[in-house]
């Protein structure tokens, strides 16, 4: 049984110790420093497409900034304090196997979303410092964001519990790429633009399977070739094939999925050895 | 030493294995640790002594017939009688030497107040406590994981290589003089077989 105390003084222990990590910190910080940068970028040029310009480098920030921050802290939640023998320490100090997946689950997930939150609020001044005001779609993107990249975490965070930090972070990163190629698989196959032998396949991957969420924002850039690389329009045999945002039903389902990817980690502190 | 229901520590042809391992580590090591006792495992680098404190604790997969004060090995419900000191530097990266002994102190329902850890880190004599605790020198490393193993004066301390400072050998002392078991591995006999009275060696995993 886990009991509250042990997994959050742990939780609380992991989350001082990666206040101190140099590569998490000056993550933070960039993604603040490039805030500044995609407004200034952004500010200049024609106002027609200041939007379309600020909202590009902010979903750019949130997607490869966020995967690294997600990767980073999810890869090396389990494996190395296994390994050098911390683990073992703490246990027999007083916390159960599972209360230290559970521990590092609620404090690798929270550093995460403590960034995307520090650089979801720089986003938002750096819009209002240029004169765009508050962004509301930007920050409904943000939350689906925050989402996609808990999802990489946990992933990752499941992995270590068996896989070295490279590995974890390798297989994460796959999974995100799948569940955006399901994404617009399903969406091509719809529109009739898969051949009819891969359709069933694609559905049938799509609803067992997680899914990237994609906000109105990106959908929107996507479809009218404005959402730069990290967001190309998804052409598929020849044509274009319109990918809409995600609803309800996506969002439920994925945070299912990290559920399910947060059990795999709790369960797998059980077996291994510290 | 003496065999029976009063036994800290009864092993009968423990078998461990490194995690996902074909081969055990340690086989067939049969021994007991009686109660208020000592024991040190003598061996070589690579005789398993680490790995047999491990499979003992219940870190690592074990098989064979074994009590640690009375239950199977990794029972939670007699770790808090148990005081575990890993040998090297088994500590999260960006937390201090206070850190870990905070912890430690909190998870064992001492409180992890200052004046907690500071008394903690007295009794081992760790100067260097708001040093991050894996670049500590090896000297005070080994100082921290013992404090570690002193909290709430456990009944049965296992000491995976302990340097013998003149502190570690008081607290081994006193805690054997309050009827604590002490079981100990060292790479060779030296002054902590006179101190705990009885050894059994390892070589290549067999004792």
């Amino acid at each position: 049984m886990i009991t509250a105390t042990p997994t959050l003084l742990a939780a609380r222990a992991d989350l001082r110790s990666l206040r101190r990590r140099g590569w998490l910190v000056m993550a933070a910080g960039g993604g603040v420093v490039a805030s500044v940068l995609i407004a200034v970028i952004a500010a200049f040029g024609a106002e027609a497409a200041r939007t379309d310009r600020f909202r590009t480098g902010a979903s750019s920030l949130l997607l490869l900034g966020g995967l690294v921050v997600a990767v980073g802290v999810g890869a090396t939640a389990l494996n190395r304090d296994a390994d050098n023998g911390f683990f073992g320490l703490v246990h027999i100090a007083g916390i159960r196997r599972e209360a230290i997946g559970l521990s590092r689950v609620m404090s690798r997930v929270g550093a995460l979303l403590v960034v995307v939150a520090l650089w979801a609020i720089s986003l938002q001044a750096a819009s209002v410092a240029i004169g765009r005001g508050l962004d509301g779609p930007l920050a409904v993107h943000t939350l689906a964001m925050a989402e996609n990249l808990s999802l990489v975490t946990l992933v990752a965070i499941a992995g270590s519990t068996v896989l070295g930090a490279t590995t974890a972070g390798v297989i994460a990163v796959g999974v995100n790429l799948a569940a955006q190629a399901f994404a617009n698989l399903r969406a091509a196959a719809e529109q009739g633009l898969v051949a009819t032998v891969w359709r069933n396949v694609v559905s049938g991957a799509y609803l067992a399977l997680p899914r990237i969420v994609d906000s109105p924002l990106i959908a929107d850039l996507r479809n009218r070739g404005e959402g730069g690389p990290i967001a190309r329009r998804f052409e598929i045999n020849g044509a274009f094939a319109t990918v809409q945002a995600s609803g309800i039903v996506t969002v439920l389902w994925t945070l299912l999925w990290c559920g399910a990817f947060a059990a795999l980690a709790v369960n797998g502190t059980r077996g291994r050895s510290f | 030493m003496s065999a029976g229901a009063s036994a800290a520590i009864r092993a009968v042809e423990l078998s461990v294995r490194y995690e996902r391992g074909a081969e055990a580590a340690v086989r067939g090591a049969t021994f007991t640790l009686a109660r208020g006792a000592g024991l040190v495992v003598v061996g070589g680098p690579g005789s398993g002594k680490t790995t047999l404190l491990r499979g003992l604790l219940g870190l690592s997969a074990c098989d064979g017939d074994v009590d640690v004060l009375g239950s199977f090995p990794g029972d939670p419900r007699v770790h808090r009688r148990i005081g575990y000191a890993p040998e090297r530097w088994p500590y999260a990266r960006g937390l201090s030497a206070a850190d870990v002994a905070a912890l430690v102190l909190s998870l064992r329902g001492q409180g992890g107040q200052a004046a907690a850890v500071d008394g903690l880190l007295d009794r081992v004599a760790l100067a260097d406590r708001d040093r991050e605790a894996v670049t500590l020198e090896a000297e005070d490393s080994r100082r921290l994981s013992f404090a570690c193993a002193l909290v709430g004066n456990p009944d049965l301390l296992v000491l995976d290589d302990p340097w013998e400072f003149p502190e570690v050998v008081t607290e081994i002392r006193a805690a054997l003089r309050r009827g604590a078991s002490v079981l100990a591995t060292a790479p060779e006999p030296g002054g902590l077989v006179d101190l705990l009275g009885a050894r059994i060696d390892l070589a290549s995993g067999v004792a």
